[in-house]
């Protein structure tokens, strides 16, 4: 160390003998320096912090919105048809134009909205409550009952649902929401289900589950405490990502002429009816366009944002 | 390993025989028939004689018995309703290879872009291959695929005339229907690429590579992608079948004659033995693929190979594939 | 001054976060001779591991940057600045790195055999495929592993915990590397386990004229394997020496601490092992005295004012406190085995 001086131990400039009294550590300054956030206080900002994610909401606020009040606010009901109106122009009157029937465009791209947004909420929600249920039966059971299962769920998966969905409607005479949501669920749930039960495995097979038991907590503190917190993160962002996708699903079928029948009718349904008349009316296909797209992208940004934010396995 | 994979087939063909025999019976049990469907007030007899003719006046299990045996002891899959004298698979065999050719094209071109794309955009994480992958991703998920087509013909061929309007003939037809099916392929698989290449190259043995000096093109590929590969290839399976059924909208939107026309068709003429055989077809198509998929693994993950030497392996693999 | 095998001086690195940055390692400098054992020993984020790192530049992934004016001289060759044909070269064939948990530390998807053969048939390309597969199984043989040549064959989760640090090990000397960096190398392992590893390690030590590094926040193993040791806190070195001068007389409170919450047979007699108090300071903020001054039992005022220099005790032996301040009061060293 020969770079090191050692006449540095004498020097005193600016220094006083006060600056040299022994204070030990200073014990009085509190230990906690941030506070106790929750789970959920965590995530929330985490959330926010996510400016895509945030953006992603905001727009899924305006569009719920316009879904509700949309068809209020035009000018027509999205029933009434007027032949003489058919195909009119945008203006001032009819703010999207008006379809062959001279209905309101506006008011049918909204109240297609509706019944869109209506199945890929629902749809996603009786998805993850039936696979929920699925899933944690098998896994709580494990073993034989387990593994049956899941052969169900896999042979369930492996049935093309749009064979479901023809079969159905055939079955129940019906083209519809009821029909298009049974469909869809029947075999939708399969996903979340394995999700679920493949999540449920691993954390009963954890350490910090195994300390909980070995530490005397009742099962069901220990499902409501540690199994219950630890997948609804997962359940939830696979809603986000359900919802899009169920909603992508009735357009399809809607666009082969399956779902939603007229007057009712769905964006799908409209971008159906538009693909005709595609190079002379290009607007009746943007704006069911536009809706759907907006509606996916919506859902998506949040739904990334809240696997980043609701994901424990993604923090740092 | 012999042992696992007889095994893996055989469970193949049970599920097969499972679902095909389930909707058999969900087909059958509809009320309706063929004639019903498309002439009305129709004779008595000539009813009865129809029915006895294709056999419909039987109990639903001889029917489904009936069904099997023709198709074990003959390979086929039985008279279609409507065209009386033809033979399901005639159809199948004519208008398959269409159908496949579309969806294969569109999953290489899709899987392989996105993969791509997405590596590029793991490899600059928050550079501009990123924004780009993620641009992709995001458009590819937000637009239905047949808003794209309804666009891709205005501008191509409305427009610009650069393609054939519809119709069938040499490659260039291919062309338009092709990028219209690569679109969502490409979203899907750049998104999970991205996120699987981000997780592997932050695993120790990426450091471990690195201090051994190797060059960073190398360790990307001898380190990187087979790790990443793995929860892509358990992705593959439902693409296949996805990609079947979103060929429907894109051969209707461009009159391909492939598959998908007939299968809406045959519903809604009730044509019986079209729908179950082309369902067998899609059926056949998707749990094939799976298989394909578990003997994939086999390659790629040693891990596996040894739990199926060792028969610790369950028959089908557990690896939950859902996004 | 004869030149050293390695020489760091006012070695920085800080990583950028989206919260700020973070300066992990804040002006180190040390060196290593050939055949030399040194020690950096601190507890859990005090840099040390980034320092190692930073040796050869090895990030991965992580958003961390060595600073400017920082120096790293490996036989002469400024590290800092080498491009990466040259940082290759350096990493395995300089420099050899066994990571803290062989569970994790080996590819999955790849034979033993292929890990260890990859990197010498990268430094030398004239080695075929089987000279260096030939290779790999004498290196296993050399790191104690029975039946070299069946296990070159096998995938990582075929061996066990302690075989994989072994793998480590062959992996680390495979091209002939100059410093072998061993980081916590035994932390993950069990204690039989870890003693098996340490005397390989220390066998190799004394086969070759390799110099290694030891990064520990375990004393126990560190005076049986190091020549010289130096204790980092917070991203700075408070106190170095030979092994001797470190255990026997050490000077700053900071090593007095460390050695007293070793368990040792007194500090069992007595009932309660010493700790530390409090935690180590927030990296992102500067830091205006001395690093340890709030978590320490003799802090002065001036200690949260100034960061001391670094005094010589003798030629090898350096401590940064004010303690050693002619204006200070002279405290003793507390007896090991905890508080009085």
């Amino acid at each position: 160390m020969s770079q090191v001086k050692t006449d540095w131990i004498n020097d005193t400039e600016g220094l006083s003998p006060e600056m040299f009294q022994i204070v030990g550590v200073d014990t009085t300054k509190d230990r906690v320096l941030r506070p106790h956030i929750s789970y959920w206080q965590d995530a929330w900002r985490r959330f926010k912090k996510n400016k895509l994610a945030v953006f992603g909401l905001i727009l899924l606020v305006i569009l719920i919105f316009m879904v509700i009040f949309g068809p209020i606010m035009a000018k027509h009901s999205f029933e009434e048809t007027n032949i003489a109106e058919s195909y009119h122009p945008i203006d001032g009157e009819y703010w999207f134009g008006a379809d062959k029937l001279g209905r309101d465009y506006f008011a049918r791209v909204w109240q297609g909205g509706r019944v869109s947004i209506i199945i890929g909420v629902t749809g996603a929600f009786i998805c993850a409550f039936v696979g929920c249920i699925y899933g944690g039966i098998a896994s709580y059971f494990g073993g034989k009952i387990d593994s049956f299962m899941m052969r169900i769920v896999e042979i369930l998966s492996s049935i093309p649902y749009l064979l479901v969905v023809i079969l159905l409607s055939l079955w129940l005479d019906a083209k519809g929401i009821k029909t298009l949501l049974i469909a869809m669920c029947l075999t939708g749930w399969t996903g979340i289900a394995r999700l679920v039960r493949s999540q449920m495995i691993t954390l009963r097979q954890s350490d910090y589950v195994l300390a909980a038991k070995l530490l005397g907590v009742r099962p069901l503190k220990i499902v409501t405490s540690h199994l219950i917190p630890n997948t609804i993160g997962l359940i939830i962002v696979n809603i986000t990502f359900r919802v899009p996708s169920l909603i992508f699903s009735e357009a399809f079928l809607s666009f082969l002429g399956l779902g939603i029948q007229s007057p009712d009718t769905s964006w799908g349904a409209l971008c159906s009816a538009a693909q005709t008349v595609f190079t002379f009316k290009p607007h009746l296909m943007f704006f069911p366009a536009l809706c759907i797209a907006l509606t996916m992208l919506a859902f998506t940004l949040m739904g990334d944002g809240l696997r980043d934010a609701l994901d424990p396995r993604q923090r740092k | 390993m012999a042992k696992y994979i007889i095994k893996r087939i055989l469970y193949m063909f049970l599920v097969l025989f499972i679902v095909v025999s389930t909707t058999f019976i969900m087909i059958h049990s509809i009320p309706g028939d063929p004639l019903t469907a498309t002439v009305e007030n129709l004779p008595e007899a000539t009813r009865a004689n129809y029915y006895a003719r294709y056999g419909l006046d039987q109990p639903l299990m001889v029917q489904l018995f009936r069904f099997w045996k023709l198709f074990l002891t003959e390979g086929s899959l039985g008279e279609s309703l409507k065209f009386p004298g033809r033979l399901a698979e005639e159809f199948i065999v004519k208008y398959a290879p269409i159908s496949f050719q579309l969806g294969i094209w569109g999953l290489v071109i899709g899987v392989t872009l996105g993969m791509l794309l997405g590596i590029n955009a793991a490899l600059h994480k928050n550079k501009l291959p990123d924004y780009f992958g993620t641009f992709v991703a995001l458009l590819g998920t937000c637009i239905p695929a047949f808003v794209l087509a309804a666009l891709v013909q205005y501008f191509f061929t409305v427009k610009h005339k650069w393609f054939p309007t519809a119709g069938w003939g040499g490659a260039i037809y291919y062309v338009l229907p092709v990028l219209c099916m690569t679109l969502s392929p490409v979203a899907t698989y750049c998104r999970y690429m991205k996120s699987s290449v981000l997780d592997v190259i932050n695993q120790d043995y990426i450091l471990t590579a690195e201090s051994k000096g190797l060059p960073r093109g190398k360790i990307i590929w001898r380190h990187v992608m087979r790790n990443t590969l793995m929860p892509i290839v358990t992705m593959l399976a439902p693409s296949v079948a996805g990609l079947l059924g979103g060929s429907f909208i894109i051969e209707s939107m461009f009159a391909i004659p492939g598959l998908g026309t007939y299968f809406v068709k045959a519903i809604n003429s009730r044509d019986y033995t079209m729908v179950v055989a082309m369902n067998f077809l899609f059926t056949a198509t998707y749990v094939f693929s799976l298989l394909v998929v578990d003997l994939l693994y086999l390659v790629i993950d040693p891990r596996v190979r040894l739990e199926v030497k060792q028969n610790r392996r369950a028959v089908a693999s557990n690896v939950p594939s859902e996004n | 001054m004869s030149e050293h095998l390695l020489e760091v001086k006012d070695l920085a690195v800080s990583f950028s976060s989206y919260a700020g940055k973070i300066r992990a390692v804040r002006g180190v400098s040390f060196h290593l001779d050939a055949g030399e054992t040194l020690a950096i020993v601190g507890e859990s984020g005090c840099g040390k591991t980034v320092t190692v790192k930073a040796l050869m530049k090895l990030y991965g992934n992580s958003a961390a940057f060595i600073e400017e004016g920082s120096s790293i001289l490996f036989k002469g060759q400024e590290v800092v600045t080498m491009n990466n044909k040259e940082l290759s070269k350096l990493r395995g064939e300089g420099i050899g790195m066994i990571f803290q948990d062989p569970m994790t530390s080996l590819n999955p998807t790849l034979t033993v055999g292929y890990q260890i053969a990859e990197g010498i048939r990268f430094h030398d390309k004239s080695v075929t495929k089987a000279e260096a597969e030939k290779r790999a199984a004498e290196l296993l043989a050399l790191v104690g592993i029975p039946s070299p040549e069946e296990r070159i064959k096998q995938y990582p989760h075929q061996l066990s915990g302690g075989m994989r640090q072994r793998v480590m090990i062959a992996i680390a000397i495979a091209c002939n590397a100059d410093i072998i960096i061993c980081d916590e190398p035994t932390t993950a392992l069990d204690v039989t386990i870890q003693a098996q590893v340490l005397e390989l390690l220390n066998e190799l030590k004394e086969k070759t004229n390799k110099a290694f590094i030891l990064v520990t926040h375990d004393l126990g193993i560190v005076f049986d394997f190091a020549d010289r040791i130096q204790v980092m806190y917070a991203g700075v070195i408070l106190e170095r020496g030979t092994k001797y001068e470190l255990f026997d007389d050490p000077h700053h409170p900071y090593t007095w601490a460390l050695l007293n919450s070793v368990p040792s047979k007194q500090s069992q007699r007595k009932g309660s092992l010493y700790s530390i108090q409090g935690t180590p300071p927030d990296l992102m903020m500067d830091i205006k005295g001395c690093p340890f001054a709030d978590r320490c039992d003799y802090c002065m005022p001036i200690c949260k004012e100034r960061m001391p220099q670094e005094i010589a005790i003798t030629e090898s032996h350096g401590v940064s406190c004010w303690l050693e301040h002619s204006m200070a009061p002279k405290v003793k060293a507390p007896a090991a085995g905890g508080e009085e």
